[in-house]
Parts: structure tokens; C-alpha cells; sequence
């Protein structure tokens, strides 16, 4: 099955054809004319994000669903029956049928940050048999979020040191340096949390949990105002229904907020507390980068308070 | 809580002569098609075909989303859909929760749209302020927007102080102020495309 893309004709092939790595090499080409930061697409690997400047391959948030369907494109697979959700018949999931074009539905590519999630999307989702050796050594979407912050603060840290010395000013060279020493102490915060998974799993599981108890009280209470909600829909109460539907509203909003949240709180609980080795290796990486601009900035605000 | 009396404001700009529209419009209707219908909602679909004005409603959206999530209302990665955008009100609903955001600014030119979305809907706009650059050609463009943000806090407060004493960073995922070493709970907002950057803030 082919497909016309930019002038060139993309021939899908099976996903049950391809080994896990073939399928990354594919979906990294397929993303190539949407990375802005060419030197980072170049040495991509499967755990190179695909947003993002300093470390990602620059795609903008713009292009989120041309990576989507720059992957479908490529791919055939066999989940192709569609089943109509119980609970919304213009929704649908996916069951074994024909082989035919590949579909990611709409919220299954949220954690897909990275080519190695995103082969790893296509597996949960049953397009191809789980590769446990390919699987190994893919980073989490929860250290992927993790290591990204941590770079980025870094940049941040680096840009604000820049300024000092070429501010001529005494006061604003003050002010850069209160900046300075605000970004240092997050820095150092950053790092020092990062050192010990125990107490991240500890403090993520907590917060799954909290997150969890505080979304079945939410449900329970927006099950209570819909009856409510029914049986005054028979009365002439106009001013109670009213009320009931604001309050409706509201714990839909509490509700939808709290769903996103728990999803993330899981990916990050199950994931931040048993690191694999690449995880830790890139720990430890971004780890030395933010000690290294604490310490310059510390030499430099020393010199500075020196020459003021 | 934002120190803007409870609003939030979210930004986007998109660069019209982006060569990354030019590969989308190299490429099949079919394809095109689908794209756009990835982005729109059943409504927005009916009143809209493609074109510039897409391109608001696009804006309208990625700005709409940055507002909700600053104010806790999650707007999940590529989920274009759960955000209608009506053009003619002026509003932008959140489908799983019916939140609204009032769309406070879209201008547009032969270059570029931007659109500035404040929430709630009823927040109003005092304190808001908004700009768009022209990023130098060889310019990060995530470290331009942060600089034309500290220009624009500088003109905006101009006895708070010179753009010097701003730093933006990000906080909880969340681009945050730092003023002289204090952090601000200050709703901002960073966006590029192409040649521009865009920038909008709250301020109490």
C-alpha cells in the first residue's frame, strides 16, 4: 500500500514484519523535515526527544500530529476492527482484523515523546509484538520530562551567569546576581533530588496515591449530583437544577483535571524509582552538567562581588 | 493562583511563510485534509475549510491551551479537539470541562498570525500585554522569546525596572519570572514560529 507524501511515495510496510529498530530508524526518517535543530535529529537515537532544542531534535509542538501520521503512513498492521466504546458510540478501539492502515488514536501517542516510545506506543497498542531486548534500554516518558527540565534549567542558569559581567551598572549587576543565586539554589535542588531514587519513587508514589483517592472521592460526588440532577429534571425546581449543573460543571473540570494528573502521577510512579541503566547514565550526565554551572556561577559571583 | 488576580494568559504566533507550511501544502488533498481534521472539532469543521483561517483557530487553540494549563485545566499532548474555538464570541471552550477563555488579542498580517487567549473568560484584560518580535535569523528561539519576554515585562512596568533585572525560567513545566532573585506568580507566555517570537504576560 503506498501513499503520496511531499512528491515521494511512501510504501507502508507491516509492522509484523519489522524488527523494533527498523521501525525507529522509519519513524525517526519520517520526522526529519519537522526537526528544526538538524545536528540533534542527525544523531538521534531512540531516546532523543522529539520536541525541544537542546537536546530534541527541535520539531515544534505545531507538528505534534504530523509526527502521528508521519508514522502511520509508514506502517501496516493487523488492528484494524473497530469496536464502538460502550459508553460513546462515536468512539471507537481497535481489535485484530485485516492488515490495513495503521491509526493511533486520539490520547495513545501522549507519552510517545521519544522514537523509543513511540515504537513502544505502537507495542502496548498491539501494532507489534513487545520486544523486551529493544524495550531495555528505552528512558521513560517520566525521566524524559525529568532530564529535559534539568537541561533546561541548566540553559536558563548559563544564560543568566552570561549577563553578569557585561552589565556596567552596579545595581543591575545586583540584580543579576540575585537571579544568579536564585537559579543556583533550584539547581542544586534539582541535582540533590535527583540522587536518590528511592526518595523520588517515594515522593511520586505518594502523589499517585493522593492523586488516585482524591479522583474516586470526585467521581463519587459528580455520580451524586448526576442522580440528583435526574430526578430534579422531573420537578419544576428550575433554580435547583441550575445549581446542580454549575456544580456538575465544576467537578467535571476538578475531575478531567485530576485524570491527566493521575495519568502522569502512574507513568512517573511506575517508572522513577527503578532506573535502568541508560536512565541512570543520563541521571548522572545532566546531574554533572548542573553541578558544573553552580560551581561556575559561584567562581563568577565571586569575582563580581570582587570588582564591585 | 496567579498574582494577576486569579488569570491566565497563553500566547501563539505562527509564521505564515514557515517552509514547514510549504511541505504541508506540497502534499495531498487527502493528506491535508486529514490534518486539518485532526485539528478541528465537527463545528469549527463546518465553518472552516482551510486556509488563514485556520490558522487562527490553530493559534487560538495552542494559546488557549498553554491559559488552561497554567490554571490546572490539563489540555493533553495533541489533544486539538477538546478545544472549540469560536471565532465570532471570541471564545475558546474546553469540550471535557466547558471552561472558557476569552480570545483577547488575534492580529494578523501577510506574515504572521497571533493570538492571545486570556482565562477565565470573564478575567478581563487589565494588566495584559503582548508583542511580537522578529527573531534574528541564526537566534535560538526559545532563548529569543525569553528575552523579548524580559523586554516586554521592562515596557510594560517601566518603574519596576530595566528588562536586566528579569530572568525566565521554568518552573513545574511553566515558564516562570524571576524578578532581582524573587520568583513572580506572574501568568506569561512564550511562543515562536519561524521568524517570530510572541510574548504575553498578566500583570498584577
Amino acid at each position: 500500500m503506498a501513499f503520496k507524501r511531499s512528491g515521494a511515495v511512501v510504501e507502508a510496510v507491516p509492522l509484523e514484519a519489522l524488527a523494533a529498530s527498523d521501525v525507529e530508524r522509519r519513524i525517526v526518517e519520517g520526522v526529519r523535515k519537522y526537526a528544526s535543530h538538524q545536528d540533534n535529529w542527525a544523531k538521534a537515537d531512540k531516546n532523543t526527544p522529539f520536541l525541544g532544542s537542546l537536546i530534541g531534535m527541535g520539531i515544534e509542538s505545531a507538528n505534534l500530529v504530523d509526527i502521528a501520521m508521519s508514522i502511520e503512513r509508514q506502517f501496516l498492521t493487523r488492528m484494524t476492527k473497530r469496536v464502538p466504546l460502550a459508553d460513546d458510540s462515536s468512539k471507537f478501539r481497535l481489535e485484530p482484523g485485516e492488515l490495513g492502515p495503521l491509526m493511533i488514536l486520539e490520547g495513545q501517542d501522549i507519552h510517545a515523546a521519544t522514537p523509543g516510545l513511540a515504537v513502544k506506543m505502537l507495542m502496548d497498542n498491539g501494532h507489534m509484538p513487545k520486544d523486551p531486548a529493544y524495550l531495555r534500554d528505552v528512558v521513560s516518558f517520566a525521566y524524559i520530562v525529568v532530564v529535559g527540565e534539568a537541561y533546561r534549567l541548566n540553559d536558563t542558569l548559563r544564560r543568566t551567569l552570561r549577563k553578569l559581567p557585561s552589565a556596567a551598572d552596579p545595581a543591575a549587576r545586583q540584580e543579576i546576581a540575585a537571579n544568579v543565586k536564585a537559579l543556583v539554589q533550584q539547581a542544586r535542588s534539582y541535582a540533590e533530588a535527583l540522587t536518590d531514587p528511592a526518595a523520588v519513587v517515594r515522593s511520586r508514589r505518594e502523589a499517585y496515591y493522593w492523586e488516585r483517592s482524591e479522583l474516586q472521592g470526585l467521581e463519587a460526588q459528580l455520580a451524586e449530583v448526576t442522580e440528583k440532577l435526574k430526578q430534579i429534571a422531573l420537578s419544576d425546581d428550575t433554580g435547583g437544577a441550575d445549581k446542580l449543573r454549575s456544580q456538575q460543571v465544576s467537578l467535571r473540570l476538578r475531575l478531567n483535571t485530576n485524570r491527566t494528573r493521575l495519568r502522569v502521577a502512574e507513568e512517573v510512579a511506575n517508572h522513577s524509582g527503578e532506573r535502568i541503566p541508560v536512565e541512570e547514565e543520563k541521571v548522572k550526565n545532566v546531574r554533572q552538567v548542573l553541578l558544573a554551572s553552580v560551581a561556575e556561577a559561584g567562581r563568577a559571583m565571586d569575582a563580581s562581588a570582587a570588582g564591585a | 493562583m496567579s498574582e494577576a488576580g486569579g488569570g491566565f494568559v497563553g500566547n501563539d504566533v505562527v509564521d505564515l511563510a514557515s517552509p514547514l507550511l510549504d511541505v504541508r501544502a506540497a502534499e495531498d488533498d487527502g493528506t491535508r485534509r486529514e490534518w486539518i481534521a485532526r485539528h478541528l472539532t465537527e463545528t469549527e469543521r463546518s465553518s472552516v475549510l482551510e486556509g488563514a483561517r485556520f490558522w487562527e483557530i490553530f493559534a487560538s487553540k495552542e494559546a488557549a491551551s498553554k491559559a488552561f494549563e497554567q490554571a490546572g485545566v490539563a489540555v493533553p499532548r495533541g489533544a486539538f479537539r477538546d478545544l472549540e474555538v469560536d471565532l465570532c464570541r471570541r471564545r475558546v471552550t474546553h469540550g471535557p470541562t466547558g471552561s472558557e477563555a476569552e480570545i483577547a488579542l488575534l492580529e494578523q498580517n501577510a506574515d504572521r498570525i497571533h493570538a492571545v487567549v486570556v482565562f477565565p473568560a470573564d478575567h478581563g484584560c487589565e494588566g495584559l500585554a503582548a508583542r511580537v518580535e522578529r527573531a534574528a535569523s541564526d537566534a535560538d528561539s526559545s532563548q529569543a522569546a525569553r528575552e523579548a519576554l524580559a523586554r516586554l515585562l521592562a515596557d510594560a512596568a517601566p518603574r519596576r525596572g530595566p528588562a536586566e533585572r528579569y530572568a525566565v525560567a521554568s518552573r513545574d513545566g511553566r515558564p516562570r519570572v524571576l524578578e532581582a532573585g524573587t520568583w513572580r506568580d506572574w501568568s506569561v507566555s512564550l511562543s515562536h514560529s519561524g521568524r517570530f517570537v510572541a510574548v504575553s504576560a498578566l500583570l498584577p
